[in-house]
């Protein structure tokens, strides 16, 4: 029996910088904090082996603080081996990435994978590896794990990344890999790097998912796996093990049958959640009416104040110009007529989306203004 | 409410005596004083009556104190209202009160503080600045200030016209959206919609600009590291090959093998160049034995060749030798008939030319004697001639002088007539039978006679007197005589000079002349017809021709016929001419003959002698087919050596490596090393440089700061979109609601519109006014332009002031708000004929309207019409 965490996609250097503030710098130095949870995680697992499915790093030509600054984690894990498999996003290719990585001399207890070859973990078990030598390399890569020679009775662990082509369910993906990959090299363990969420391809081939999300995706990422593997024939056992600091979260709300947005967002955010550390990404859709949508506007900016980010999509979300509503702006005179024809405007299909677009902004912006000063003057 | 009468009491300049103004009527009424009258008193007086409490103590109450500071202000007003008429009394200050009476049934319809009430109901405002009044009075000193009818429901004209009104609401809400929108608007971009310096959209616009470009140089260092890499790599990957100890291994030996080549070539290249000596030598016998024996057979052959031919030749030679003999006859035999031929030639071309000689003697002697005779013509011609000329010698009167005298003698007629004419003159007549005569000098002049007095004359007239004549001073005449003298001295000497007396001389002796020129002509051209080379040549001729007669002597000379002697010459000339060449042939054929003997004999001799030295050679014919064969064999065993040798030449060569070929491939080896040498040194180079580059790029992270650019580029292009959307939604916010204000504000000022534009157009036709909310005018159109009114002249501004107020008094009217309008000095900028045009607008517009117009402009509005009102006092019963 073999023990070992099973990780991939740290995506070490992904920018983040779409978003606005300190939340770029949060979202990186989380990436890197995860390794200490996964370290963690391992030592818990009772297991000293840490196998990086591929994507360590997000780019090619990271900064040297990108490349050196987990290292010195990973060296200061002592206690552990991790041994890190090149994926698309860092190929192996001469004279870059790895080679730097080389040259900074890396720790000991790190093992680059960057040879098709067998690599001895101990006497009974090697790790069969098979790095990305270009962004496109045009084969399935794992192909060479059919003819790997190991000990008769030594456990075969693949180590690789990419889609499976069953799972991604595209065949002609140049670099996809064999859905009987596992069977075909006799493998005890298939562990997979690419989806960024956790995800049993067939017995014994899984996806570990990123250990610390880092998109709008519903597929849970956030974890490790601790693996156990017995041998031949033998189901490996999978534990999941959560990584992750910052929970990105996507979410529906039908405003329709919503009576109270607080309530509604609620559901959406889980209690416990650390909410200033959990980017939202919400759509609304369904049916509301100007004043509804004031009253979703202030409560999402409350909800977006506790939050590390929301995002809210209103662009599915249709209107309803109420009578009562359009009266609550005025009976008559020149802002009714004005908002009567926004009105009008945004329910003209002969215009173009911007312009309905524009022409509910402006009614929003009208009713939002005349609402506040009415409140204002009461 | 109409008012009536203003009376007051210890108000200001009016103490117990007080002042009233009454009987004011409908329409206009005119109070026109001059300063201080008190018009400002009545006023202030009226407002205070209306719109203060007795009970108040305001600054406005407490200026209406009299000067004199005995009693307190009262001020009475009668007001129509309702079809009634009203008193209202108010006391300020001390003992204040207030009653309001109705004086048809004398009643106190109220008091104290219920009048302000009942005044209030009555006009609909209690502050002189609001309400009716506020809208309809002008005081003095504020004519250009435009009316405002109040804003939105709190206004004082919106109520009144509530009805019309109905869709305006939210007037200041409206403002507010507008102030708001433009607000953040005017955040985000200019007036002219181009970004804001230092706004939320210029800045997003330039951080975007700013991150485009760190993303471009971000992309192209990308691109330069891919580069850089790809570059390394291939660097790498060729100093690897060529630094490979195979390969290094296969040029190191492939080297020694060819210098091992070199030498083994180089040691067998003596032996090999022994044998090539032996060869040539061997090829060079084997040349000459052949050279041997191709020689002997070729002369032994010759050799039996000759012999045929000499024998050939010589017999050939002896037939020529005989023709050549018999030619030689031939010869002879022409020659002398040619020379007897050519003596009887010479004979007869020897007579001919003695008969030739003959005639042209018998030529010459006949020329001669014409000559002759043509020379005695000259010489008569030349004797003509010299006598000619020396008749016109002797003659010295030649055509220009006698023109010149011509010309002289015709001055001389004019100066003679210019004398004679101005010269004084004594005619004398006797009478008849006198004896007595007129004596000058002593001479008497006779009867008839006239006398030219040129100078002073005196003439005795016998017994009776002595006449002294004296010509007068005249210039002319003594001039001309002056010239008359000059100009016969000129004749004379002239005429002296061509030797004659007189001009008819003159005249006679050019004729003569003349005609001795004639013949002098004639006789020339006679001379130049008869000798035309001259009269020289012509003797000469003679003189020739008759030395050339003299020695042909007088002998008798033949008459043979020339002709009949040129045919015999002729004749003989061809006859002899043939036989010359029938000799020539001769002589010709002969020597052909003698030609072709020499020849033969020549090259008989050759071929004996060539034959000769043949035999010395080859020796006889019978020995030479025995010498052929020997020399063949020697040819033979001479290629034999030859070819033993070129193999043994072979085998050796076939055996080493070829030496040129051996040196070839060291140098291109060495140069090969040398080649991978500097390839690695160059190699080694660019690995360094792309290693340089690439290094720094990968320490810089130009990938991961790519994405982070690229990613604010997103945001930012994102942010700059919002703002652009946000802006185009304010814009049409703006924009719809401004149009439907407008739309709105058209619909609710119409009422008013209708009210003012008759009173507009009297003064300014066509015009238009804009309202702002207040209903204040804001803008005059006329034509196709807008003006602002405060742009406006102060005298247009102040017409526009009462003719809104005027319309406001019209549309209050028919609201059954009836108020006076009361303008004090409120025309204060307008001129003559506007202010012409003003009373006919008021006039028109008081027909439903009660005017009061205060002015102290008296003359000015003596043209207003209306009811003239004036003060009078209201003491104290």
């Amino acid at each position: 029996m073999f023990k070992f965490i099973h990780t991939a996609d740290w995506q070490l250097g992904k920018s983040f910088s779409s978003f606005d503030g300190d939340l770029p710098a949060l979202l990186r130095n989380a990436r890197v904090d995860v390794i200490r949870k996964i370290a963690d995680a391992a030592r818990a697992f009772g297991t000293s082996h840490v196998l990086v499915a591929g994507d360590v790093w997000e780019h090619e030509f990271p900064t040297d603080a990108t490349i050196k600054q987990p290292l010195d984690i990973l060296s200061a894990c002592d206690d552990l081996t991790w041994m890190l498999l090149p994926g698309n996003h860092d190929p192996v290719r001469p004279n870059n990435l790895w080679d730097r990585l080389l040259r900074f001399g890396p720790p000991a207890n790190v093992h680059p994978l960057l040879e098709p070859a067998p690599y001895r973990i101990r006497e009974d078990v090697y790790v069969l590896p098979a790095p990305w030598t270009s962004k496109a390399p045009g084969r399935d890569q794992t192909i060479w794990m059919n003819s790997a020679e190991t000990p008769p009775d030594a456990l075969r662990i693949g180590l690789a990344h990419g889609s499976v082509v069953e799972f991604s369910g595209d065949a002609s993906q140049s670099a996809a890999i064999s859905d009987a990959r596992a069977s075909e090299a006799a493998l005890d363990y298939l562990a997979l790097g690419d989806w960024h969420g956790k995800q049993e391809v067939s017995r014994n081939v899984w996806y570990s998912g990123t250990p610390e999300p880092d998109r709008f995706k519903n597929n849970d990422p956030g974890w490790c796996l601790g693996v156990e593997v017995f041998g031949p024939g033998i189901e490996a056992a999978v534990t999941p093990i959560q990584t992750k600091t910052f929970h990105w979260l996507q979410s529906e709300i039908d405003v329709t049958s919503v009576d109270e947005p607080s309530d509604a967002m609620t559901t959406v955010i889980p209690d416990g959640l650390s909410r200033r550390e959990t980017l939202m990404r919400l759509r609304l859709t369904g049916l509301c009416n100007l004043s509804q949508r004031s009253r979703w506007q202030a409560r999402l900016s409350e909800v977006a104040a506790s939050l590390a980010h929301l995002d809210v999509d209103w662009s599915n979300l249709q209107r309803l110009h109420r009578a009562d509503d359009l009266d609550s702006i005025d009976q008559g005179g020149s802002l009714r007529r004005t908002a009567d024809e926004l009105s009008r405007m945004v329910d003209d299909t002969s215009l173009d989306l911007d312009r309905r677009g524009q022409a509910q902004h402006a009614l929003d912006l009208l009713f939002t203004w005349v609402v506040d000063e009415d409140s204002e003057d009461a | 409410m109409k008012l009536r009468a203003i009376r007051l009491r210890h108000v200001r300049r009016f103490a117990s005596n007080g002042c009233a103004l009454e009987n004011i009527e409908d329409g206009i009424n005119v109070f026109a004083e001059p300063n201080e009258v008190g018009k400002s008193t009545l006023f202030d007086a009226l407002s205070a009556a209306l719109f203060y409490k007795h009970s108040a103590q305001s600054k406005h109450v407490a200026q209406l104190v009299p000067y004199d500071g005995n009693g307190a202000p009262l001020i009475e007003i009668d007001v129509e209202h309702c079809g009634h008429l009203f008193r209202i009394r108010k006391q300020f200050w001390s003992k204040p009160f207030a009653t309001v009476t109705d004086l048809s049934s004398g009643e106190e319809t109220a008091r104290a503080d219920a009048t302000h009430d009942w005044i209030r109901s009555m006009i609909g405002a209690d502050k002189p600045e609001q309400g009716p009044s506020g809208l309809l009075w002008i005081t003095q000193g504020q004519s250009l200030e435009q009316p405002r009818g109040g804003e939105g429901r709190d206004g004082f004209l919106t109520d009144l016209l509530s009805d019309q009104l109905t869709s305006i609401t939210g007037g200041s809400r409206a403002r507010t959206v507008i102030s708001r929108a433009e607000s953040e608007l005017g955040k985000l971009v200019t007036d002219t919609q181009r970004p804001k310096a230092g706004g939320p959209y210029k800045l997003a616009l330039d951080r975007a600009t700013k991150l485009e470009e760190i993303v471009d140089e971000l992309t192209e260092k990308v691109l330069s590291a891919e580069s850089e890499l790809s570059g390394l790599t291939h660097v790498r990957k060729e100093l690897t090959r060529l630094h490979d100890p195979a390969a290094r291994r296969q040029r190191s030996d492939a080297l020694n093998t060819a210098n091992q080549n070199l030498e083994t070539a180089k040691s067998a290249a003596a032996r090999i160049e022994a044998l090539n000596s032996n060869v040539a030598v061997s090829e060079a016998n084997l040349t000459a034995a052949r050279n041997d024996h191709d020689n002997f057979a070729a002369k032994s052959d010759e050799a039996a060749g000759l012999a045929e031919e000499l024998a050939e030749l010589k017999e050939c030679r002896a037939t020529v030798s005989h023709a050549q003999k018999v030619a030689e006859e031939v010869v002879r035999a022409s020659k002398a008939r040619w020379e007897e031929l050519f003596d009887e030639h010479t004979k007869a071309r020897q007579r001919m030319e003695t008969v030739s000689a003959q005639r042209k003697v018998r030529e010459a002697r006949a020329l001669l004697q014409q000559r002759r005779e043509t020379l005695e013509q000259v010489k008569a011609a030349q004797s003509a001639l010299a006598d000619a000329q020396g008749a016109v010698d002797e003659i010295a009167v030649t055509q220009v002088a006698l023109g010149a005298l011509e010309d002289l003698e015709q001055e001389r007629i004019r100066a003679d007539a210019h004398v004679t004419a101005g010269q004084t003159v004594l005619e004398v007549c006797y009478d008849k039978g006198t004896t007595s005569r007129i004596t000058q000098n002593g001479i008497a002049v006779l009867d008839g006679e006239s006398v030219a007095i040129s100078e002073a004359t005196e003439f005795v007239v016998q017994d009776v007197a002595t006449l002294s004549v004296r010509p007068g001073a005249g210039g002319d005449v003594s001039k001309a005589q002056a010239d008359l003298i000059g100009i016969n001295q000129s004749i004379s000497k002239l005429l002296a000079d061509v030797k004659v007396a007189s001009l008819l001389e003159a005249r006679a002796q050019l004729q003569r002349r003349n005609a001795a020129m004639s013949i002098v002509q004639q006789q020339a051209e006679v001379i130049a017809r008869l000798a035309p080379d001259g009269v020289d040549a012509l003797q000469s001729e003679v003189q020739k021709l008759t030395s050339s007669a003299e020695a042909d002597g007088d002998e008798p000379l033949d008459e043979e016929d020339e002709e009949e002697l040129r045919a015999k010459e002729a004749s003989a000339s061809e006859a002899f001419l043939s036989a010359r060449n029938q000799h020539d042939v001769a002589v010709k054929e002969e020597s052909i003959l003698f030609g072709e003997l020499q020849a033969l004999t020549a090259k008989t001799e050759t071929t004996e002698g060539r034959l000769k030295a043949l035999h010395a050679e080859v020796g006889v014919p019978d020995g030479w087919e025995q010498a052929l064969i020997k020399k063949s064999d020697e040819v033979a065993e001479t290629q034999r050596q030859l070819n033993d040798l070129k193999k043994r030449l072979d085998e050796i060569a076939g055996s080493v490596p070829n030496l040129d070929q051996a040196q070839v491939a060291v140098k291109r080896l060495e140069e090969a090393k040398a080649n991978v040498d500097d390839r690695i040194n160059q190699l080694s180079i660019s690995e360094t440089t792309h290693a340089t580059s690439l290094r720094h790029l990968q320490a810089e992270g130009v990938g991961e700061l790519l994405e982070r650019e690229s990613d604010k580029l997103a945001a930012a292009k994102k942010a700059v979109k919002a703002h652009e959307f946000h802006i185009d939604s304010l814009n049409l916010l703006l924009t719809r609601l401004t149009e439907t204000q407008d739309a709105v504000r058209e619909q609710y000022f119409a009422p008013l519109r209708d009210e003012l534009t008759p009173l507009l157009n009297t003064l300014h036709p066509g015009s238009r006014i804009s309202f702002a909310d207040d209903f204040s005018p804001a803008r005059l159109q006329r034509g196709a332009m807008t003006e602002e009114l405060e742009r406006l002249s102060g005298g247009t501004q102040e017409q526009i002031a009462i003719l809104t107020r005027l319309a406001f008094a019209r549309l209050m009217a028919k609201n059954d708000q009836m108020m006076p309008v009361i303008l004090d000095d409120a025309l204060v900028y307008s001129d003559d004929d506007r202010i012409e045009l003003m009373f006919d607008a008021l006039n028109m517009a008081a027909a439903d309207l009660q005017v009061l117009v205060l002015t102290c402009r008296q003359r000015a509005f003596e043209n207003l019409g209306g009811t003239r009102l004036s003060l009078k006092d209201w003491p104290e019963s």
